[in-house]
């Protein structure tokens, strides 16, 4: 019994730092409302500064239109730092659902953090007609998007991606903020806690006793 | 006064429970309590309320529960609405990603699930009262604490079925003290929840041999139900949101074309063969109930696609099966986890990673066990061939336990 118990308050501790495991990619933050959309076609490139918060910066997510999967061409994805172009995506439409989040994915930039890059979408062989169209929200966090050289106030509605640094630190970071959230409700997490130590307290006396 | 020993099962059992209930997160929870916030309001038919009033409201979802499910949550809402604070009415209303990301929602989850905790401890409880040997009631009492998939199924899948698995195991209690009306009572206010109790009915009619009693028990069975839905009948929105949907449809799902648009139902036959061979008893052991209970059920849930709920409504049976059948440890065991893995298979995140989403969002980006078993192989081929090993399974379980002539299995 004593056992039974132990594998499964172990279980479930470390069943998160488990699963954290296979976490390959972690988002910056929710994707902001969808408010709106901007076509990218021949000429028509759209761009983005984003301020990257972490290293390994790998990717970035957004919801696309493509009504009847009209699009069957490609669209790239070019991030720039400083002008100097980093890393290239390239995806095809055929893979893109109407409405579908989409991750554009590169190598992860190991020294990211605290820098700005330049997210540019183009699909240089694709008619307006059949153009894939960027979801926009009316609340970025940062700035707006630049259609060629018009700056709009609407931005991106995009969640980057950052690759892990290693498991265990990923796992430690879940925790912290497990238990960060956790204190933000005092009230409820003093009682938790008093609740918990009380019946550990109990248990150990009873252990003690038998 | 338990013994110090069981105190110390209790104890662990409830630790084990806390450290599960404010962390895991099945949006069942969310939208049953959303609807059933509506009754603070004075709403009495939330069937129509939430069809009247779909397009002004965050969550579109049907209620597809019985009366009493609304109003026992909304009451205990009500109950706790001082604990709960002034942002729980917020975070129902929020139906976008970050309402699982908000500081107060262990708080939530922890209160919105305290029910199904005493009702779990006090399932434990009941469970001893079926034996006589303190050792027999301190395994059973182990079995229940320690059920890994019991833990899973109540409290990280948020699975209210627990009110009715009580109410089932009360009613087979009062069953072997010689109470079969009140039996039929509590089997009759389960099916006031959800239907599934009914099915118990029949069997415990059969546990008494006078034919006016075996009617009072049917009638006792199934008036807290009928009166419980009667207010409601006339709603178009009821009948489309429970009546249609659920147990009794998928019920008669399956079945064999007979010709000149006959089928003959396998679900409805199964039971119809559980039920004649009670019969052709003259009479059930109070004793055997729970046999017959654990049979039908594992027949049921092999003849039908179901919720992974629902597994939990065989539980206390099972557990009682632990105990009174070595043999059948392992075949019982073997065939809960096929049981618990089959819905696991299924396309939708909430089942599996999703459950984690309080704890951080980052794990709704993992891949579900449906998309990394379709990279290898079909994962509704996998499900079919674990539910056809499910019922294999169970047919060949149900067959040993209603053969036995005793309540001890192996004897």
């Amino acid at each position: 019994m004593n056992r039974l118990f132990w594998i499964l308050l172990i279980l479930v501790i470390s069943a998160p730092a488990i699963l954290s495991l296979g976490i390959r990619l972690v988002p910056n933050s929710f994707q902001p409302s969808l408010d709106g959309t901007q076509k990218v076609y021949g000429e028509v490139k759209v761009s983005s500064d984003i301020s990257s918060s972490s290293n390994n910066l790998s990717g970035i997510g957004l919801s696309i239109k493509n009504p009847n999967l009209i699009n069957k061409k490609d669209i790239n994805l070019s991030v720039f730092s400083n002008g100097n172009l980093l890393r290239s995506v390239t995806l095809n439409g055929r893979s893109i659902g109407d409405g579908n989040f989409i991750k554009f994915i590169f190598d992860p930039i190991d020294d990211s953090k605290g820098k700005v890059y330049n997210m540019v979408f183009s699909a240089p062989g694709v008619a307006d007609g059949e153009a894939l169209e960027i979801f926009l929200t009316s609340n970025p966090d940062g700035s707006g998007i630049k259609v060629g050289k018009d700056v709009h106030t609407e931005g991106l509605s995009d969640v980057v991606f950052y690759h892990p640094s290693n498991p265990l630190s990923l796992a430690t970071i879940i925790y912290e903020e497990l238990i960060g959230r956790l204190a933000k409700d005092m009230m409820f997490f003093a009682f938790y806690i008093i609740i918990l130590g009380g019946l550990g307290a109990y248990l150990f006396t009873l252990s003690k006793k038998s | 006064m338990i013994s110090p020993k069981l105190q110390k099962i209790l104890i662990m059992g409830i630790l084990l429970r806390l450290l599960i209930m404010p962390f895991y997160f099945h949006p069942d929870i969310k939208t049953y309590n959303f609807q059933s916030s509506f009754l603070k309001n004075g709403v009495v038919n939330i069937y129509s309320y939430l069809t009247d009033h779909k397009q002004d409201l965050p969550l579109k979802e049907e209620f597809v529960y019985f009366p009493l499910t609304y109003f026992f949550l909304g009451g205990y809402q009500i109950l706790a609405s001082p604990f709960l604070g002034p942002g729980f009415h917020q975070w129902l209303f929020d139906a976008s990603q970050s309402a699982t990301q908000r500081p107060d929602v262990f708080r939530y989850l922890f209160i919105l699930k305290l029910p199904y905790l005493l009702l779990d401890i006090a399932i434990g409880f009941l469970l001893m009262k079926f034996f006589e040997k303190d050792e027999d009631k301190k395994r059973v009492f182990t079995i229940w604490m320690f059920n890994p998939l019991s833990l899973v199924l109540i409290y990280a899948f948020s699975n209210l079925d627990i009110i009715v698995v009580f109410l089932t195991v009360l009613s087979l209690l009062l069953a072997q003290k010689q109470k079969p009306i009140s039996a039929a009572l509590a089997l009759g206010i389960g099916a006031g929840f959800k239907a599934y109790p009914l099915l118990f009915a029949p069997f415990l009619m059969l546990t008494v041999k006078d034919w006016k009693q075996r009617l009072g028990i049917l009638l006792v069975s199934v008036l807290p139900f009928i009166l419980t839905i009667a207010p409601f009948l006339r709603s178009t929105s009821f009948k489309e949101a429970t009546l249609t949907s659920g147990l009794m449809t998928r019920l008669t799902l399956m079945g064999m074309n007979l010709g000149f648009n006959e089928t003959l139902l396998v679900g409805v036959a199964a039971l119809s063969v559980l039920f004649f061979w009670g019969f052709s008893e003259m009479q059930i052991s109070k004793d055997k109930l729970w046999q017959y209970y654990l049979a039908l059920l594992l027949l049921l849930l092999s003849v039908i696609h179901f919720h992974v709920q629902w597994i939990l409504w065989m539980m206390p049976f099972a557990a009682l099966l632990f105990v009174r059948s070595k043999k059948l440890i392992l075949p019982m065991a073997l065939l809960l986890l096929t049981a618990f893995f089959i819905p696991l298979l299924y396309e939708d995140k909430a089942m599996t990673v999703g459950l984690f989403s309080v704890i951080n969002p980052t794990y709704n980006l993992l891949p579900i066990p449906f998309a990394i078993v379709q990279k290898f192989y079909d994962p509704y081929v996998i499900q079919s061939i674990l539910h056809s090993i499910f019922a294999g399974g169970s047919l060949v379980v149900a067959w040993k336990i209603l053969r036995s002539r005793n309540v001890d299995i192996d004897e």
